[in-house]
């Protein structure tokens, strides 16, 4: 039975915001994918009926903090107060995608971003959700 | 980018500081004071997999100044000048005044000064030695 360290091993996960590959500053990611829990309990029923409504997907990365050209702050700065937001790409595995290694890919726009969140002497740390533009969810692809 | 890469960086900024003195990348079984050797903390000596695609690991190693303990007062008064904050005699000055040590690093801090002690080799246990020793937390590419 084979399970999945996240991030373990050469072709580790895969995480491309913008465009830009921050997998090597990325500590942790969480890809969660969900919709809204809708009661549609009518009178006399013994219990609780529910129904999927809505989606309200979100992707959370936990990033060491970059200064440098075309590295984290630069391409997430980018994104703030952006309502068409950015393309965030999953994979878990950096080969490539397929039904053992799928991709989840997100149009999201991102909010509240902080840059700088640390102690002197800590590295630099900071946290960035991404839920989905207007109408969007997480789209799974195997291919 | 390899664990002698950073020994190398950080013998080279301790070089560059400190002239005409025993600068040893690695532990010396015979240490000829004064001098200074490099080695890795006992415990959680590399933390591996901070970041995705090896791109973060964390390297905790140790730079141990030695001086000779002839005379009690002038030893410790060497040993205090190497263990200034700031200054030309400063070892966390030397270490700290090339981050990327060379570019084997992304970057690195030296975090606290410890162990400072008399010793003696037990080859000669009447020759006591005067030594302290500086915690690095070097951050580096796992590639």
């Amino acid at each position: 039975m084979a399970i999945y360290l996240q991030g373990v091993g050469a072709s580790s996960f895969k995480v491309t915001v913008a465009g830009v590959d921050l997998t090597d500053h990325c500590k942790s990611v969480t890809v969660n994918m969900e919709a809204d829990d809708v009661d549609i309990t009518a009178m006399g029923a013994t219990a609780h009926a529910h129904a999927l409504g809505l989606r309200d997907d979100s992707i959370e990365l936990e990033l060491y903090q970059d200064f440098a050209s075309s590295s984290v702050d630069q391409t997430i700065y980018a994104l703030l107060g952006s309502n068409s937001g950015g393309t965030v790409i999953i994979q878990t595995s950096g080969s490539t995608v397929s039904t053992t290694n799928p991709k989840y890919t997100l149009v999201g726009i991102m909010n509240p971003y902080v840059p700088i969140d640390a102690s002197v002497g800590d590295a630099s740390m900071m946290k960035v959700k991404f839920v989905p533009a207007a109408g969007g969810s997480i789209a799974r692809a195997t291919a | 980018m390899s664990v002698a890469d950073i020994r190398e960086g950080l013998a080279a900024n301790l070089a560059a500081y400190f002239d005409g003195i025993q600068i040893s990348a690695y532990e010396l079984s015979n240490p000829t004071p004064p001098c200074f050797e490099i080695g890795f903390r006992l415990d959680n000596a590399i933390e591996f997999n901070e970041a995705g695609a090896r791109g973060i690991e964390i390297y905790h190693l140790i730079v141990r100044g030695i001086v000779s303990n002839v005379i009690d007062v002038a030893s410790q008064a060497k040993l205090d000048e190497w263990c200034a904050p700031t200054g030309a005699s400063s070892v966390r000055a030397a270490i700290e005044s090339d981050l990327t040590l060379g570019g084997a690093a992304r970057t690195l801090q030296v975090t606290d000064m410890s162990n400072y002690r008399a010793f003696a080799q037990p080859s000669a246990p009447n020759v006591t030695f005067l030594a302290a020793e500086w915690a690095v937390t070097v951050y580096a590419s796992g590639e």
